[in-house]
């Protein structure tokens, strides 16, 4: 059982009155453009750590809580100009979305990493390599502030008697952890790092590998009970969520603190291990937003596993999103990842397959297929001739759109993560900052609404080309008037056409198509930084921006309806159910789809309050493993869905939910049916 | 031979073990007076129309040439919030295996219920499907109230029985569901005295939920006790909304928010076996 009294602390948020605003005034030159960015960025950290407060919580054993968490950017308005004005800055600048290898530090402890980048800086100064000593030098500074930042918390926990927390931080991150909870409060302290030196979305990795070893350790030795371990474990994950609420992507709770567990180790062996289910036990037990739990599986992942995670799905959370072993290793070699790394995948702040160690840039654009389908329609439809003829030219605006798109990203530039490239292979020993590229430099492209792509020119097809029942002109007129003097048109499209999510292979196979087509539009083209592209079924917030850059679509679709969320089925579409939804998105190539992007499904949380629930669940996304899904989400869904259900209807479609011995869609749900349900859900709270 | 289907629903949790579609067939002997599934009543085609959801743009009633639309009396192809449907689509045995048999990867962790309405008026058209399913397991939710020769050939063949037996006072019965009760529990002592058999009671405030009744089903149940589960089946206070759909006016004679007489312990006390959801 964890520590009620701190868990009270994370949602009442009490610790946030220790937080401070930065003081400008005491702060050294930082933002002076005479100065290298490398060394203003350990200037920046030092000013931070100076000013940050040590805070202990009573009780509190892994410590280290933001104080400051208004960090002034190095660049004054002027300089950051005229960055952007030569480079293609992706989105804040700052090196993002990537998954530092923690271990690195943690094995070996911050003394030995600052003597190997000593000892390396000394061969750059005699080399004369002023940028390379300049990152070397940053690099060993911000350790130095880790220090300095440490030997306050020592002062504090002296003060407060608190003898634990100070032998522990004598120990680290100063020398390697060679216990679990020195292992976990060395975590900390470079997580911390890395957020306060200004990089985000700083994922979590797979923390049941490189933690393991010091579980192991000590629950064979008997320094740890497995329940101890268990309340060591929860108390982390509480530490994700200290200051969560300063990390604020698009929305709040996007902030890619997202932790892998499971998958096999680089000979292919299953890892999965006692950490594992710790973790899947933690995260249930806490029910909070942070870590975000990934789980990979296999073909060969035993049942229970399955329903281990499903007791997660229950709790509500989203969590685990599953991602599958025997689709995405395979896809990341095709890419050209080593077989070695492909098997050490983990995941980005969402879903893209990233490795440990990597300067990968997974989210540097989106294509819209929609889009590529409208100027296809509008351009070619009248002169086409066959169906054939008119997938050509969707084709041909894939290809051309890529070739436009992947030029965008040269002369790439970011802010300098000298902290960061410590915990990244290479970055020392070649005295080069991760901020310049890493062994991968590769950049993922999503892929956004396949369902509304693959709808549409089924009508196109069905009505224009097979049946003839709908002329070219009217389909091109309804489209254009949002269908308005054109409701049958809209009827036939909408409500009586095959969609993908029915099962049906006619509009499966045309979503195979285009995914297909845009990992061949991408094949052999190099980025500036020597990396290669990769395409996904991702839609982050695109699916939103996107589908408000178009009219409204074949499939029925109105103006301003949004797509469906990543790989799922279009949002109106009544689907036949979670078998069909399955079997058609299992269909398509997804290991040519492998900068990720999950198929996501909702059930109403009902479903999972019998055993016999969890075991059906489990059994659905086995299948959807089993046949070849690359990524899976699922929603067990709480009230305050409901009521937003209420509101937007239209993104809610495919909600399923328990009445009693039945189920049904929610939004077909009159409101009082709508009404009974929320009010039974609050009497469940 | 055909037969009018009014839904398949795929991931039915409470309609027998593992991963399941239902299928619900049209049309049902009974009319009881709380049934929350009124479309699956008649053995013919309706219209539906929630009234709620309509927005009076009168389109569906301008006319049209649309052939399906003829005997509807309305058009059924331009209602632009799809609210104009028919309830009830006509298939053939092999047409619904087909369309069973896409999802056999799941359906062979589970199986395929036939519900309704009274899935056993369409008995032959049942096992005709069977035939077809390649030996995915099959459940079947009865009301009982078919010939017992019909329902012992049906049910035969069906791995997993759910059955109701809603009132044991045939005069209640009569009032209540339209018809007698003596069929329905000759059919119930032929089958529950040669297999396991899930009873399930719909408890409709006091009607069905009283002590009085559900002692007289024990009573009933008891020389069977080993071949029997008993479900008690809690009113669905939703019922109402349907009927408006369908044009019906729905008055329930009974107090729907009354708390309900789930008194389980009348049957284990007797040693048979009961649960309420």
């Amino acid at each position: 059982m964890y520590n009620t009294k701190l868990y009270e602390q994370v949602l009442n948020k009490k610790h946030h009155s220790f937080r401070q605003q930065f003081n400008k005034e005491i702060a050294s030159d930082f933002t002076n453009p005479e100065i290298l960015p490398v060394t203003r960025m350990a200037m920046r950290l030092r000013d931070v750590f100076k000013q940050e407060k040590a805070v202990i919580l009573e009780g509190q054993k892994i410590v280290f809580i933001r104080t400051i968490t208004d960090v002034p950017s190095i660049f004054d308005e002027e300089e950051w100009d005229k960055i952007k004005s030569q480079h293609y800055i992706h989105e804040l600048g700052y090196f993002s979305n990537g998954c530092p290898c923690y271990d690195k530090a943690i094995s070996i402890g911050l003394d030995k990493s600052k003597e190997q980048i000593l000892l390396r800086l000394e061969q750059a100064q005699k080399d004369n390599d002023v940028e390379g000593a300049a990152f070397l030098q940053a690099a060993a500074e911000q350790i130095d502030s880790i220090f300095y930042l440490t030997d306050k918390y020592i002062e504090e926990a002296k003060a407060q008697n608190r003898r634990d927390v100070v032998e522990l931080l004598t120990k680290v991150p100063h020398k390697k952890a060679e216990s679990f909870i020195e292992a976990l409060q060395f975590f900390r302290i470079l997580h911390y790092t890395l957020w306060a030196e200004g990089e985000y979305h700083n994922t979590v990795g797979r923390f049941d590998q490189y933690m393991y070893p010091y579980l192991k350790n000590d629950l064979e030795k008997g320094v740890l009970t497995e329940e101890q371990a268990q309340e060591l474990l929860e108390e982390f994950f509480m530490s994700f969520n200290w200051d969560n609420d300063k990390y604020v992507g698009i929305q709040l709770g996007d902030n890619g603190q997202s932790m892998m567990l499971g998958g096999c180790d680089t000979e292919g062996n299953d890892a999965y291990n006692i950490l594992s289910q710790m973790c899947l036990r933690a995260s249930c037990e806490l029910k909070l937003i942070d870590p975000k739990i990934n789980l990979r599986v296999s073909k060969d992942t035993p049942f229970e596993r399955y329903q281990e995670g499903t007791y997660l799905t229950k709790a509500g959370l989203g969590f685990p999103q599953y991602s599958n072993d025997d689709i995405v290793i395979p896809g990341l070699v095709d890419l050209g990842y080593e077989l070695e790394d492909a098997r050490n995948y983990s995941v980005a702040a969402c879903w893209e397959f990233i490795l440990p160690g990597e300067a990968d840039i997974v989210n540097i654009d989106a294509l819209s297929y929609p889009k590529i389908v409208e100027q296809a329609m509008f351009d070619h439809l009248e002169h086409s001739e066959t169906f054939d003829e008119f997938m050509g030219y969707v084709r041909k605006g894939i290809f051309e759109e890529s070739e436009i798109m992947l030029k965008k990203y040269d002369n790439l530039y970011f802010i300098p993560a000298p902290f960061y490239s410590t915990l990244m292979p290479g970055c020392v020993e070649n005295a080069k900052d991760i901020s310049l590229g890493g062994k991968y430099n590769n950049y993922g492209i999503h892929g956004t609404g396949i369902a509304t792509a693959a709808d549409s020119l089924e009508s196109i097809r069905t009505h224009i080309f097979d049946k003839k029942d709908i002329s070219k002109k009217d389909m091109l007129e309804a489209v254009k008037n949002d269908f308005k003097g054109f409701e049958e048109i809209l009827h036939t499209c909408r409500f009586e056409d095959a969609k993908m999510g029915d099962n049906i292979d006619s509009v499966d196979n045309i979503a195979s198509t285009i995914i297909g087509w845009h990992a061949d539009s991408v094949k052999g083209k190099k980025n500036q930084r020597g990396g290669i592209f990769r395409t996904g079924s991702g839609s982050a917030m695109y699916y939103l921006w996107h589908a408000n850059e178009i009219n409204a679509s074949a499939d029925g679709r109105r103006k301003g309806e949004p797509f469906g969320a990543n790989y799922s089925p279009s949002i109106y579409v009544k689907s036949k159910g979670p078998f069909s939804v399955i079997q058609s998105f299992a269909k398509p190539p997804l290991q040519r789809a492998i900068n990720g992007g999950p198929l996501t499904m909702e059930f109403h949380s009902t479903i999972f309050d019998t055993d016999e629930g969890i075991d059906q669940v489990a059994k659905l996304v086995k299948q959807y493993i089993d046949l070849g899904g690359h990524q899976l989400q699922l929603n067990s869904i709480n009230r305050q869905r409901l009521l937003d259900a209420q509101k937007h209807p239209e993104n809610y479609t495919n909600l399923i939910v328990r009445i009693w011995g039945w189920s049904a869609y929610f939004v077909e749900l009159d409101k009082e049916y709508q009404d009974h349900l929320i009010l039974r859900q609050e009497f469940n709270e | 031979m055909n037969s009018l289907i009014f839904d398949i629903k795929e991931f039915g949790l409470h309609d027998g073990s593992g991963l399941r579609t239902t299928v619900f067939f049209k049309g049902c002997p009974l009319r009881c007076v709380w049934c929350h599934n009124p479309e699956g009543q008649s053995f013919t085609k309706e219209i539906t129309k929630n009234p709620n959801k309509c927005t009076h743009c009168g389109l569906c009633e301008k006319g049209c040439n649309h052939k399906e639309c003829k005997e509807a009396g309305v058009c059924l192809k331009i209602c632009p919030n799809d609210n104009v449907k028919v309830v009830g689509v006509e298939y053939t045995p092999m047409q619904l295996a087909e369309k069973l048999l896409k999802n056999k990867a799941f359906l062979n962790m589970g199986g395929v219920t036939f519900s309704g309405g009274e899935p056993l008026c369409h008995g032959d058209f049942i096992l005709e499907t069977i035939k077809y399913l390649q030996n995915i397991k099959t459940a079947v939710e009865t009301c009982g109230y078919v010939k017992t020769e019909d329902f012992l050939k049906v049910t035969d063949k069906i791995d997993e029985i759910f059955m109701d037996i809603k009132l044991i006072d045939d005069d209640e019965h009569i009032r209540y569901t339209g018809v007698s009760n003596k069929l329905i529990l000759e059919n119930a002592r032929k089958i529950l005295a040669k297999r396991f058999v899930t009873i399930r009671v719909p408890l409709i405030p006091s009607i069905t939920d009283t002590d009085k009744n559900l002692k007289g089903i024990a009573e009933f149940l008891l020389p069977y006790k080993d071949n029997v589960l008993v479900e008690l089946i809690p009113y669905n206070r939703m019922t109402g909304a349907k009927y408006k759909n369908l044009g019906i006016e729905y008055n329930s004679e009974f107090n729907e928010n009354a708390i309900l007489n789930k008194n389980t312990d009348i049957f284990t006390k007797k040693g048979i076996n009961a649960i309420s959801y």
